[in-house]
């Protein structure tokens, strides 16, 4: 039926004939008849489709979710709905990028392995660290590896987490430890403001301090929340001969301290946020930056600039020793594969924004989610969960049916946001908005009216 | 006065008392090619015979330096740490670690200059 | 030339130049408006001064420097160095182990719509019932043609995948408090990431030899299985493109001590439509759904890695999972003993999407097709070779073809990198090299369905050059490539004195 396998009837004829076969089915005499299916067992598998058929197979299926993918988005919760600029899909449609493999080959991939040197000098510039690699999965799993990364370089097994960690993260990384031997610990952020405070470590037992190999702190936080002792933080890791790692949004470094800059030793992340659509949650983007003497023990690809024999720039995968198909079992990660394509969306994007683009993008997220966040605590639908310092998103403590507001907001054409007690069942009252760039005063007066609407006619 | 040794895995051992002085062979730094970074222990670290004291790395492969015998690291050649090549030009010079030999018992179990050559012509063979 | 054979890699030859270089202060590329429907009587920056107040001191005093470039300058960028890329789009990509097939554009489409790219992860499943619908479609349909239970769609490459499988075997050892099993019995010529998953995954790993013609050995896993072994790795036809004929021995014997069996679908390029790793005894299996279901590999990702197990098992796997209702909804559902998830939502959904759209487009009998032309074409391409080159192991092969260059390198000097190097200044991508590490001096062909009789028939015609060249002119292929965008790299450079961003490029001032 397709059009992808291009032999003839004589093709096939000349080629058998070369290799002194009859039919095609000889080519798998290897294989004992009894474990062989017949043709008829594929029949469930489907008759297979021309294109026509194809896309409306798919268009069909996209109708059923095409009201939630087109109504203005206040769901964030790690994914957000932030403006991919036209030339980044453009650009990184390219076959040239596309359709190619890991770059083993330098001479014939300069193209891709420079825009993953780019990468990895963006990257480094907006967590305010010293190298990257060439990317992860996405942000849970770059955590994770974070975590093992710590717990090679300290020779240390417990690791403890901010209570404001993503709690799929949390759960990623409860996977991973649990195969490693580690130990995870939870701190206790400071209620009022949803903040870690310096002092945190000392929730710990002594015996969990003596080894302690990482503290994972994510901001913004899961409550929105930007973590503002992130510096303290670092000092007392680093007193207690242990790491600091903070999981970061990119777009925040539009307008805040880079984590690196305030004494993280690692900051990974998703990258998603920049060029890429929240497209039900992958691809997305991991990123991990780390100081520079934690080079021998980072995951992943990394590419390095380097000189051909005629003493031009080149770029090559390097530090390979590390790797899996070198190192096998005792490699640093067992990772090979990427996410090349998306980190080169990331870094055509920030190519574009630059320092102001960056900035922009970052000032309007915040100034909508603070006028969103006044008016929705006006519509005396909510109150405030925290008082802490948000970005670009918040949280709060409902008085309404949130179930029904966000059937209403759909209807209205907006997705609400997100009811907490869906990832965290202890809060069934919560509600996390997300604001981006992409979002108008409009959108949002008319999310705070309908909320207001709910609110009288349950008299909240 | 000491007296130099060899493992089967091409390191060599300068035994000199209780203390020893490890490195890779020449015929080790052939095989790796071009050596871009070792990764040393920590002075006080210790190990047992057969664990993995040291790696070194080339382009396209990494081997381990095993401890031949218990030892602890006393000192280690910072100076591989900038220069790794140091390695390629003149293996059987350039040490990689010194170490407290904890179980001298282990020595009996190393290979002297002829026991390596033959070795080596097996391997080359 | 009379058999179509130019010097040519048709790569770009000029070098470009790093974003940071081409940085003006003050240009821009993109900005962002005033916001629709914002007040009028102040601007944005004043507004923004007064909003943020109290948060001033959690702000940088200015944004990350990042380089400053026009629209066009980022265009014109990024387009010089797609023009640096060999693609599987413009010539033949025989990288063993890889399936560099065609990915049709279709596909491309079909996840393109908005419908999928503009959903949000945690959209309430009533709302996003046919993205939900499509998923459980692709794994109705891997259940069928790998033989299996249930698929998590969740690992994000086939290496995740490895280390869920794994998960999910260790898993079952400890629902049956069997604490003992910490070692994973791994065939000598695997891929490498099975014994880095294997440790990824807590485990130990036991190389085991593979015999004289290539093949795992039910003798060897009998002898090696035991009551620490918590299951074997196996991909089949394994790394030399061989098919490993006693699998369901290999199989028995690992079950035999108690042990799981696991299938590494790198290579199940060879056999979709002709035989299923679930009937020959595997319990659990990933794929690779960026070789053997032609999503394209992006320079290396995203790709997508579904794990695949048998019943009795399918409890383990990460959540959530797909489910049909008796009313015919779909919802999400957590497996009841799951090892744990991997990732923050369900995997990479868009690339989901294009390998669904491959199958259906193919059916069963055009899946069947396939594995039949890869098969077809690697061992048209080891017979137009094996004159020249010898094969690594006696026998027909499967998928791909391993060459060893060991016998012309003792003649000639010159080794596979040579020939490899030498193969992109007439336009092709190089094989894999060195690979297996079983075979000396390897060259790894696989050129999978998608590829035309007259395109192998060139490639040959350069092999066969090139191994004239290696006997008559062997300075060709030590200088090569000399037509690529660039010449060998200095890699021992690179890895010496590391440079990795525009930040470090002090250090790649020229060694003493």
């Amino acid at each position: 039926m397709s059009g992808y396998i291009p032999h003839t009837e004589a093709d096939v004829r000349i080629m058998l004939e070369r290799l002194g076969l009859k039919d095609v089915d000889e080519l798998f005499a290897e294989i004992p008849p009894e474990l062989k299916i017949a043709s008829e067992e594929l029949d469930a598998v489907g008759s297979g489709c021309d294109e026509l058929d194809l896309l409306r197979h798919f268009r069909a299926a996209a109708a059923r979710n095409r009201e939630a993918a087109e109504a203005a988005s206040f769901l964030g919760a790690g994914c957000y709905d932030h403006h991919v600029p036209a030339a980044v899909d453009q650009l990184a449609g390219r076959s040239e990028f596309l359709t190619s493999y890991t770059p083993y080959q330098a001479e014939l991939s300069q193209g891709t392995l420079q825009a993953i040197f780019e990468f990895q000098s963006q990257i480094a510039l907006i967590t305010g660290m010293e190298i990257a690699n060439a990317s992860l999965y996405d942000g849970a799993s770059a955590l994770a590896e974070a975590m093992l990364l710590a717990a090679a370089e300290t020779r240390r097994h417990t690791v403890a987490l901010s209570d404001n960690l993503h709690p799929r993260y949390r759960a990623v990384l409860e996977t991973y430890a649990a195969v490693r031997g580690l130990t995870l610990r939870t701190l206790q952020s400071d209620a009022g403001t949803r903040q870690l405070e310096a002092t945190a470590l000392a929730q710990l037992s002594a015996e969990d301090r003596g080894d302690l190999a990482l503290v994972v702190l994510q901001s913004p936080n899961f409550s929105g929340v930007i973590e503002n002792q992130i510096r303290g933080l670092a000092a007392a890791c680093h007193e207690e001969k242990s790491l600091l790692a903070v999981s970061w949004d990119p777009v925040a470094a539009g307008l805040y301290r880079l984590p690196g800059d305030d004494g993280a030793d690692i900051v990974t992340g998703e990258g998603q946020g920049i060029g890429t659509r929240r497209s039900f949650g992958g691809p997305g983007l991991g990123f991990m930056a780390a100081r520079q003497k934690l080079l021998r023990r980072l995951p992943g690809r990394i590419v390095g600039e380097t000189v051909d024999g005629s003493g031009r720039r080149a770029y090559v995968l390097t530090i390979q020793a590390r790797e899996q198909h070198i190192r096998r079992e005792r490699a640093t990660s067992n990772i090979c594969t990427n996410q090349a394509l998306i980190a080169l969306r990331s870094t055509i994007h920030l190519a574009l924004l630059g320092p102001q683009g960056l900035e922009e993008v970052a000032r309007r997220s915040y100034l909508l989610a603070h006028h969103a966040h006044e008016r929705l605590l006006e519509s005396g639908a909510f109150s405030a969960e925290n008082q802490g310092p948000f970005f670009k998103e918040f949280r709060l403590r409902a008085h309404i049916d949130t179930a029904e507001l966000n059937r209403r907001l759909l209807a209205a054409g907006i997705q609400g946001g997100l009811r907490l007690g869906r990832l965290l069942p202890q809060y069934p009252d919560d509600y996390l908005v997300a604001v981006t760039e992409r979002r108008t005063l409009e959108e949002i007066n008319c999310f705070a009216r309908l909320a207001a609407e709910l609110a009288g006619e349950e008299g909240a | 006065m000491s007296q130099r040794w060899y493992t089967r895995e091409h390191e060599w051992v300068d035994v000199d008392g209780d203390e020893a002085t490890v490195g890779i062979t020449d015929f080790a730094q052939h095989q790796l090619g071009e050596i871009v970074y070792v990764d040393l222990p920590e002075p006080d670290d210790s190990f047992s015979a057969g664990e993995a004291l040291a790696a070194v790395e080339s382009v396209k492969t990494a081997a381990d330096v095993y401890a031949p015998f218990n030892l602890t690291v006393t000192e280690v050649n910072g100076e591989l740490i900038d220069a790794p090549e140091l390695l390629n030009q003149n293996a059987e010079g350039v040490w990689l670690c010194r170490v407290r030999i904890e179980n001298p018992g282990q020595i009996a179990g190393l290979l002297d200059h002829e026991g390596y050559s033959a070795i080596l012509a097996a391997a080359e063979s | 030339m009379m058999d179509g054979l130019t010097i040519d890699s048709g790569l770009r030859r000029e070098p470009v130049s790093q974003l940071n270089e081409a940085s003006v202060p003050g240009r821009r590329g993109w900005r962002l408006g005033a916001a629709p429907g914002a007040p009028h009587d102040r601007d944005e920056e004043t507004g923004f001064l007064e909003a943020a107040a109290p948060d001033r001191g959690l702000f940088a005093d200015r944004p990350p420097a990042l380089p400053e470039l026009s629209e066009l300058d980022v265009v014109r960028h990024f387009t010089r160095l797609s023009a640096l890329n060999y693609a599987v789009d413009g010539g033949f990509y025989p990288l063993g182990s890889c399936t560099m097939k065609y990915s049709p554009r279709i596909n491309e489409n079909c996840a393109a719509l908005e419908a999928f790219t503009e959903l949000h992860p945690l959209t309430d499943p009533a709302d996003c019932q046919g993205l939900l619908a499509l998923f459980h479609e692709l794994e109705s349909k891997l259940n069928l043609l790998l033989g299996y239970q249930r698929f998590s769609l969740q690992p994000a490459a086939g290496a995740q995948g490895e280390f869920v499988g794994l998960l999910v075997i260790r898993a079952y050892h400890e629902d049956r408090d069997d604490h003992e099993r910490r070692e994973i019995l791994i065939p000598d010529s695997a891929h490498g990431t099975n014994p880095a998953s294997a440790a990824a995954a807590g485990f130990d790993v036991v190389v085991l030899p593979s015999d004289a013609d290539g093949r795992l050995r039910a003798g060897t896993v009998r002898r090696a299985a035991g009551p620490r072994t918590a299951g074997l790795m196996l991909t089949n036809p394994n790394t030399l493109g061989l098919f490993e004929h006693e699998v369901r021995e290999i199989a028995a014997a690992v079950h035999e001590a108690g042990g799981l069996v696991y299938y590494d679908g790198a290579n199940a390029n060879a056999i979709i439509g002709r035989v299923r790793p679930g009937d020959m005894g595997f319990d659990v299996c990933h794929l690779n759904l960026h070789k053997t279901f032609s999503t394209p590999h992006g320079g290396g990702g995203p790709g997508a890695g579904p794990v695949g197990v048998r019943a009795g098992l399918e409890q383990f796997l990460p959540g959530p999972l797909v489910v049909r209702r008796s009313d015919g909804s779909f919802a999400w559902e957590e497996p009841a003993q799951s090892a744990g998830p991997v990732h923050a939502w369900y995997g990479n959904s868009l690339v989901l999407l294009k390998a669904l759209a491959y199958i259906r487009t193919l059916g069963g009998a055009g899946c069947r097709e396939a594995s039949g032309m890869a098969v077809l074409n690697a061992n048209y391409v080891l017979r137009s070779l094996d004159d020249l080159w010898e094969p690594a192991k006696p026998g027909p092969v499967m998928h791909e073809a391993v060459l060893t260059g060991k016998p012309l390198r003792d003649r000639t000097g010159l080794g596979t990198l040579d020939v490899a190097k030498r193969l992109i200044d007439y336009g092709f991508h190089p094989p894999t090299m060195y690979f297996p590490l079983i075979v000396p001096e390897a060259l790894m062909i696989e050129p999978t369905e998608t590829e035309s009789r007259e395109t192998l028939d060139r490639f040959v015609a350069a092999m066969r050059r090139i191994h004239a060249e290696m006997l008559d002119e062997p300075d060709l292929l030590r200088q090569a490539p000399q037509h690529a965008a660039i010449g060998r790299p200095d890699e021992a450079r690179a890895a010496r004195r590391p440079v990795l961003t525009w930040m470090q490029q002090e250090r790649a001032e020229p060694e003493i």
